[in-house]
């Protein structure tokens, strides 16, 4: 089954960088990096016929419009299974905090160690799977 | 009793006695004045005298009256001339005429007789009939010569029968008294004129009245009749009695009548006069009928009531005729004559007969001439007896004018004594007891006077042997045994022709004898209240005349006046006194308000109140204490007729509340007023005053709302109290102690005020300083942090596509060797476009380091021309950065609609983007406050930057859709340090450093427009150019 993972940022250049970083795990076809510019474009794709496929979210705070805190218990009411992960310049321990209890399941901070990154969506996708 | 009143220039001027010996000299001058008065009255009563008795001396010939009355009026009255005129009803004649120049009297005399008109003042006195008095003559020629005029017309019985016309060579004209007495010979002159016409007519009616009988041929015995009636009439001129006896027994005589009756009427009654013929039980019955009304049931009423002749042939055969049996027996016909004066009845004449029958003609034509005759004989007597009475009177007051002067004189010499001493009714009782004694021929005269109980001696003159042993009686009680105390409890005068035989008198067991026998009391009636008597005392028994008592009465009078106006006098002057002190104490206190309202030293006000109370309360020193509220003690402050060390000994006592006078004083919050040190405290608790030499003081306490804040004493040397207005006058200068102390305490209060205010200003200067930069900091922190974190994002990019692109050159590297040519193709489009990225990416944050740069330049900008439309995105940029670096889920949707033609402005930059900055800033503020109040879905919190192109100016406007701002703090929200954010959020010097900016420094204007909960706009308007005077920077 294809699993997709949805990233949400409002700098269209996040997603010609993502795609490059996780161009090998999209070639071995692990997963597919969908992208969204606003949470509201976001919770379309959740709601969306493909919506069903994704099994992890990466949403960076600060956008225009909705913010990523925002996206997040609107996230969690349609799919309070879905893992999270927060991206944030800035990781002062209020965000952190808010963010987790909001039901993020990692808080990210810029700028992004994709190594790191990878890995964990290597095990949030285990983990789907798993479940699953 | 004749004295001589001292001529007014030779008495003694005294200095000291004021306006109430102004008073006394103006009464004595008024009596000395009402002494002359008299002496004139008697004058002009002696000429009219003179004048009456040239009347009766000439009956019949008023020329001698008429000259007497002029010489005596132009005498008395002082005038140049004086003329008599008499008016016979069409003509005016010149009866006298006085002058000294002859020539002017003919001329005067031919005159007249001469009409009555305007042109003459007796023309105009008799046309008026009042008095007329011209006392300028102006250009009014006057037939007598002279300036001034005056007229009194001669009236009889209503009519004007002439004048007395007065002049005077000198305008003015003449006083009342001269008039009234002209008025007086003007009397008498209608007197002279009417006796001389009663005369004439008499004499023209006898004349008459002889003619008619010799026409009648008549009886030469009627003729005779009425002959001896004028001679009786002549014989008693004052009496009508003899005549009418006369008339009855004529009448009878010559009528052929049995009786005769005259009755004369006196009011509604009818008396009888006379009667003739009548005697015995007729005659009594005949009286007994009198006094009767006057009605229609006897022949005199009925003669009275037709007043014409009526007679009755038979009275039995008349009805109404009530003549009772017995005079109906005696009288069978009777006529009636009615007596008439001037047309009206005044009694009647009747002739009577036994027999029945008719009165002749000719009988009953005699008897009216008798009843003329009685009319004539009436009317004369009144005529003189009125001038009898007349003169009677005139005589009468003469003399009562003569004992009134001669009293007067007697009181003068008292009256003066009491303007010489008016303050004293003692030297006054000492000279009434002096000429009481001597005009009432007494060995002795007192004045005592009741004081409570008690009657006291006041003064007394008699023999030195019998005084002492007469002042030793005094004080006695007031009662009936002495004479002294009868005046007093019976009010009345009282005397005692001899003490010896009086058994009550308490003297008359005296051994060898009462002192005084005969002994008369006035009482002293003041207000009709006995206040004290005066008595004489004679050594020998007998009687005071009645004379001898009346002047007693007035010398008590007089004492009585004196004793009043002594009062009075005392009064007044305890009054003057009294206003005296209150003006001075109005002018001390005047001068201490003057003082405490214009002197702020304290020291000054002090000493200039203590002065002005020392001095005003005639005490010798004094001293104003200031409370130590610290220490508790008194502390003197200013002192008043005191030495150094005496103040400094008061210092150093260290007067506490409840200790001295002052600390009992200020215990009891109230004026301690000691009028012997001595007396009060024991000598050694008060031993510094007394070796000070003080024995009295005062001391007041200075309270400031029942709080004590001081006190103020002042003492005196000599021992005695103090004025009883003192202690409330000093109260008075202790409130304005308290009030002076208040001010200069308040004075040092606002001096400290102010230098903590100056120092408050200059804190508040650097403050302001601070805050303004803190201000320019905050915001420059606000972008830092924004730049950092936009720097943050491109330098990001840069090092993830550099990092990519190293993992991509390895890549094409093995691709390169495996020559994979569609692989290295991709990879080379690829690292092309991170290169590209890379660069974008670098440029970014190049740009946001250069605005950077450019906001926090420190100093004065320069103004230049620069672009306004990108300065201001520039600005839009920077503040959005700032946001969303500052503010987590900072979101606004951004609007611009920048005016292509908006150009080139002159400013400056620097502080332009801060106005833009801050104008920006606010509005995401409050469109983002808006967005997180609204429950409103799909509310987007939005910006709108507009720009436009007016001309010589350009207008930038910043819109938000936020909470906008209320009416109430529109107006505060360019002040500074006005801010509606929570504590902390803002300086509240944004928008006022924007207002300074744009108004001050480059000469625009910065409006708003809001709406709450709807919008809030602001415009900024700039000139394109700054003018001269502008650019100044802030």
């Amino acid at each position: 089954m294809t699993v997709r993972v949805l990233v949400v940022d409002d700098e269209p250049d996040v997603e010609v960088l993502f795609r490059q970083q996780f161009r090998r795990e999209m070639r071995q076809g692990l997963y597919i990096l969908d992208f969204a510019l606003s949470g509201e474009a976001a919770l379309d794709k959740l709601d969306g016929s493909a919506g069903e496929q994704i099994i992890l979210l990466v949403s960076d705070i600060n956008m225009p419009g909705m913010s990523g805190l925002d996206l997040l218990p609107k996230v969690k009411s349609r799919r309070p299974e879905l893992p999270v992960f927060m991206i944030s310049a800035y990781g002062d321990a209020d965000r952190v905090e808010l963010a987790l209890a909001r039901g993020a399941q990692k808080f990210i901070t810029k700028p992004v160690d994709f190594p790191q990154l990878k890995q964990d969506v290597t095990l949030a996708i285990a983990d789907a799977r798993g479940n699953g | 009793m004749a004295t001589t009143p001292m001529p007014q220039a030779q008495r003694p001027a005294r200095e000291s006695d004021g306006t109430l010996a102004d008073r006394f000299e103006l009464a004595t001058l008024a009596l000395a004045a009402r002494e002359a008065e008299n002496r004139a009255l008697i004058a002009s009563q002696a000429a009219s005298i003179e004048i009456l008795k040239a009347i009766s001396a000439s009956p019949d010939d008023t020329q001698p009256v008429f000259e007497l009355i002029a010489r005596r009026a132009r005498e008395l009255c002082d005038a140049e001339s004086v003329g008599v005129v008499e008016y016979d009803g069409a003509l005016m004649h010149l009866r006298a005429v006085e002058r000294d120049n002859q020539e002017a009297v003919d001329r005067l005399r031919q005159a007249f007789p001469r009409p009555p008109g305007p042109d003459s003042i007796s023309g105009r006195t008799v046309l008026a009939g009042q008095i007329v008095h011209l006392r300028d003559a102006g250009t009014f020629s006057l037939n007598l010569g002279g300036e001034s005029a005056c007229g009194v017309p001669l009236l009889y019985e209503g009519r004007v029968i002439g004048a007395i016309v007065l002049s005077r060579a000198e305008a003015g004209g003449f006083d009342d008294t001269q008039i009234a007495l002209v008025q007086s010979f003007g009397e008498q002159a209608v007197i002279a004129i009417a006796s001389t016409t009663t005369l004439h007519e008499l004499r023209g009616r006898t004349a008459e009245l002889a003619t008619r009988n010799s026409e009648y041929g008549e009886r030469i015995e009627q003729q005779a009749a009425t002959i001896d009636v004028l001679k009786a009439m002549s014989a008693s001129p004052g009496d009508a009695q003899p005549v009418f006896e006369l008339i009855v027994e004529r009448a009878r005589a010559f009528c052929d009548a049995d009786y005769a009756t005259a009755a004369l009427l006196e009011g509604d009654m009818l008396h009888l006069q006379a009667r003739s013929g009548m005697t015995g039980e007729h005659a009594r019955n005949y009286d007994s009928q009198f006094p009767r009304p006057a009605d229609a049931a006897t022949m005199f009423g009925r003669a009275i009531l037709a007043r014409d002749v009526v007679q009755t042939p038979d009275v039995r055969a008349d009805p109404d005729h009530i003549a009772n049996e017995q005079i109906r027996a005696e009288t069978r016909s009777i006529v009636a004559v009615p007596l008439l004066r001037a047309g009206t009845p005044i009694g009647a004449l009747t002739l009577a007969r036994r027999m029945q029958g008719e009165f002749s003609t000719t009988q009953i034509e005699l008897l009216r001439t008798f009843a003329e005759q009685a009319v004539i004989a009436i009317t004369s007597a009144e005529t003189y007896r009125t001038l009898q009475e007349r003169t009677a009177a005139l005589a009468a007051r003469n003399s009562e004018y003569g004992e009134r002067i001669e009293q007067q004189a007697a009181t003068i010499d008292v009256l003066q004594e009491m303007s010489a001493s008016p303050g004293d009714a003692q030297p006054v009782f000492q000279l009434i007891v002096d000429r009481a004694r001597d005009f009432c021929w007494a060995d002795q005269a007192s004045v005592g006077l009741v004081d409570g109980d008690l009657l006291y001696l006041k003064a007394h003159r008699m023999p030195a042997e019998l005084a002492a042993h007469y002042e030793a009686q005094f004080p006695r009680p007031v009662n009936m045994e002495s004479m002294f105390g009868r005046a007093i409890l019976t009010g009345n005068p009282v005397q005692t022709l001899d003490v010896s035989l009086d058994p009550d008198h308490f003297s008359r067991d005296r051994v060898g004898g009462p002192q005084f026998r005969a002994i008369i009391a006035v009482p002293l009636l003041r207000e009709g209240k006995p206040i004290g008597a005066i008595a004489l005392g004679r050594r020998e028994p007998g009687e005071y005349s009645a004379i001898q008592t009346e002047l007693l009465q007035t010398f008590g009078e007089q004492a009585v006046i004196a004793i009043g106006s002594a009062e009075t006098y005392r009064a007044l002057q305890a009054r003057t006194e009294a206003l005296t002190r209150s003006v001075a104490e109005l002018q001390a206190l005047e001068e201490v308000l003057r003082a405490v309202n214009s002197s702020l030293e304290l020291d000054t006000v002090l000493a200039t109140i203590i002065s002005r109370a020392v001095q005003l309360s005639q005490a010798d020193e004094g001293t104003i204490y200031e409370f130590d509220q610290t220490d508790e003690v008194f502390v003197p402050k200013s002192a008043y007729g005191m030495s150094n060390e005496r103040v400094e000994e008061l210092r150093e006592r260290r007067i506490r509340i409840g200790e001295t006078p002052l600390g009992d004083s200020a215990a009891m919050r109230a004026p301690l007023h000691i009028p012997n040190l001595t007396e009060t405290f024991d000598a050694d608790s008060v031993r510094g005053l007394v070796d000070a030499g003080i024995h009295a003081l005062l001391a007041v306490p200075l309270l400031r709302e029942d709080k004590v804040v001081g006190g103020l004493v002042i003492r005196r040397r000599a021992a005695g109290g103090f004025a009883p207005t003192i202690p409330t006058l000093l109260q008075t200068f202790a409130g304005q102690c308290v009030l002076a102390i208040e001010n200069a305490r308040l004075f040092q209060e606002a001096g400290r005020a102010r230098t903590a205010a100056e120092a408050a200003l200059v804190d508040l200067r650097r403050a302001q300083d601070r805050l303004v930069q803190s201000e320019k900091m905050a915001s420059l922190g606000q972008l830092t942090a924004g730049i950092a974190h936009e720097i943050k994002n491109p330098l990001n990019f840069v090092n993830n596509f550099a990092e990519l692109s190293v993992d991509l050159l390895d890549e094409l590297h093995e691709a390169v060797s495996a020559n994979l040519h569609a692989e290295i193709d991709e990879l080379t489009a690829t690292l092309k476009a991170n290169l590209a990225k890379i660069t974008e990416h670098g440029r970014r944050a190049d740009s946001i380091v250069k605005n950077m740069l450019l906001h926090s330049r420190s100093g004065p900008s320069e103004h230049r021309a620069i672009d306004l439309n990108s300065t201001v995105e520039e600005a839009l940029n920077l503040a959005y950065h700032g946001a969303r670096a500052a503010i987590p889920g900072f979101n606004v949707t951004l609007q611009k609609q920048l005016d292509p033609a908006a150009g080139v402005v002159d400013l400056y930059p620097q502080e332009f983007i801060r106005v833009m900055l801050n104008l920006i800033g606010n509005g995401f503020y409050a469109a983002r406050k808006r967005s997180e109040q609204s429950a409103q879905q799909g509310f987007e919190p939005t910006l709108r930057l507009t720009t436009r192109d007016l001309g010589e100016q350009v207008e930038i406007r910043v819109r938000d859709n936020g909470t906008g701002i209320s009416e109430a703090v529109r107006d505060k929200i360019f002040e500074p340090f006005f801010t509606t954010k929570p504590a902390g959020e803002g300086t509240g010097l944004g928008l006022s450093l924007s207002y300074d900016i744009v108004v001050k420094q480059h000469g625009g204007h910065l409006t708003v427009e809001s709406q709450p909960d709807a919008f809030t706009e602001f415009a900024i308007s700039l000139p394109r150019r700054m003018t001269a005077g502008e650019g100044v920077t802030p």
